[in-house]
């Protein structure tokens, strides 16, 4: 009886009896830590796998999508704050949906994957794990959509029964991460650099947000940092902030914002750099970085025209592209 | 020291003191991003007794006190 710290991200709360996590729903009920969320997401679509955003990872696949309630992180921006900033007891919609209940109907509507994300799945670690094991046993990949604020042990441990994931890096500022987000930078570098060495497939997404994090030096050290960290191969998403929840007083990103990150990323050296929310742009197709053939063809999260080989070569100079295909 | 400026010295005061005292509830207890949060338990013992919600072990990541 009495306080539990739960040591799954790098908030490290001690929480008293009858009290939450930050995340809200990591709960001390009678002494003991228990996740409230376990099979009860609030949110199940089928998605495109290019929704996540992952560019490189089985491109055009159907991808059964689940979140919970709660997140261990606040962005003034959150897009799903709706689900990410209420606990489970706040919540009207919740379904019942054990891991064999996921798994089945990822596989009655053949799907793919199963992509824990919308909030942030880090918080409801338990249902993920288990869910990934039982997918992994009837052929299914898992794929892990988190802005990475977790400690390294349970981020090792996860690595072991997800195939891929996209990482938001939010910024490269802890300034704005205490600002924006009440976290910090260093734990998400770090999560990046252990999916790295743990072998699972990585994409990184940095949303582009006005005046917050566009300055052209710290998206260059941000550049700079991903080539020397993660590889030159690794495909980095920059996307497009629109107005929500209460970051409504900055306009969208211009379009020319996002091409000066975009030039800078690649002056970097980094070799696969896409831009994301804005329908139709050229640069959400991947190119051969050798060739600069047009090697998958997409407008918005379809995929139109898909030239790689069947070991994702360039057809035209055989250029190995990195990614799982 | 006159009368009126006694008055605005205790006003002051007691501005500063209601400051001191709101910023102190806030040490070591509930905060609104870091630690806790307070929730609203009977709300959350409803929803688990009803099935909506459950009280899964999640004590692999919690730290030995």
């Amino acid at each position: 009886m009495g306080d539990v710290t739960c040591e799954l991200c790098p908030r490290y709360c001690t929480i008293p009896e009858g009290g939450a996590g930050d995340c809200r729903v990591r709960v001390n009920i009678d002494g003991k830590l228990v996740a409230t969320t376990y099979g009860r997401p609030s949110s199940v679509h089928i998605d495109p796998v290019e929704k996540k955003p992952l560019y490189h990872f089985h491109p055009g696949s159907a991808v059964f999508s689940i979140a919970t309630a709660g997140c261990n992180l606040h962005c003034r921006n959150c897009q799903n704050w709706q689900l990410s900033q209420r606990g489970g007891e706040e919540m009207e919609r919740i379904y019942r949906a054990e891991p064999a209940d996921v798994v089945d109907a990822a596989l009655a509507e053949n799907c793919h994957s199963i992509a824990y994300t919308y909030s942030d799945p880090i918080i409801f670690y338990e249902y993920v794990y288990d869910t990934s094991v039982l997918a992994h046993d009837h052929g299914l990949k898992n794929i892990f959509v988190t802005a990475g604020y977790i400690n390294e042990k349970p981020m090792r441990r996860l690595c072991q029964v997800i195939d891929a994931t996209n990482i938001d890096l939010k910024a490269f500022d802890d300034g704005f991460y205490r600002r924006n987000c009440s976290g910090s930078l260093k734990p998400v570098l770090d999560a990046m650099v252990i999916a790295r060495e743990e072998g699972v497939w990585l994409e990184v997404t940095n949303l582009v947000i006005p005046t917050l994090n566009d300055d052209i030096a710290t998206v260059r050290r941000m550049a700079h940092w991903i080539r020397d960290n993660l590889g030159e191969q690794t495909p980095l998403h920059i996307s497009r902030f629109t107005p929500h929840y209460q970051m409504r007083n900055l306009p969208p990103t211009p379009v020319e914002s996002l091409h000066r990150v975009w030039n800078e990323a690649r002056d970097a050296g980094l070799k696969y750099v896409y831009i994301g929310n804005i329908y139709g742009h050229k640069s959400e197709s991947t190119y051969c970085p050798n060739d600069n053939t047009r090697l998958i063809h997409r407008v918005g999260f379809s995929v139109e025209e898909y030239n790689l080989t069947s070991d994702g070569r360039c057809p035209v100079c055989n250029q190995k592209v990195s990614g799982v295909w | 020291m006159k009368r009126r400026d006694i008055k605005f010295a205790a006003l002051v005061a007691v501005n500063l003191l209601a400051i001191a005292g709101f910023l102190l509830s806030h040490i070591g207890g509930e905060s609104a991003y870091t630690g806790w949060r307070k929730i609203d338990y009977p709300a959350l013992m409803q929803k688990i007794n009803s099935g909506d919600l459950v009280r899964h072990n999640a004590e692999y990541w919690r730290k030995q006190q």
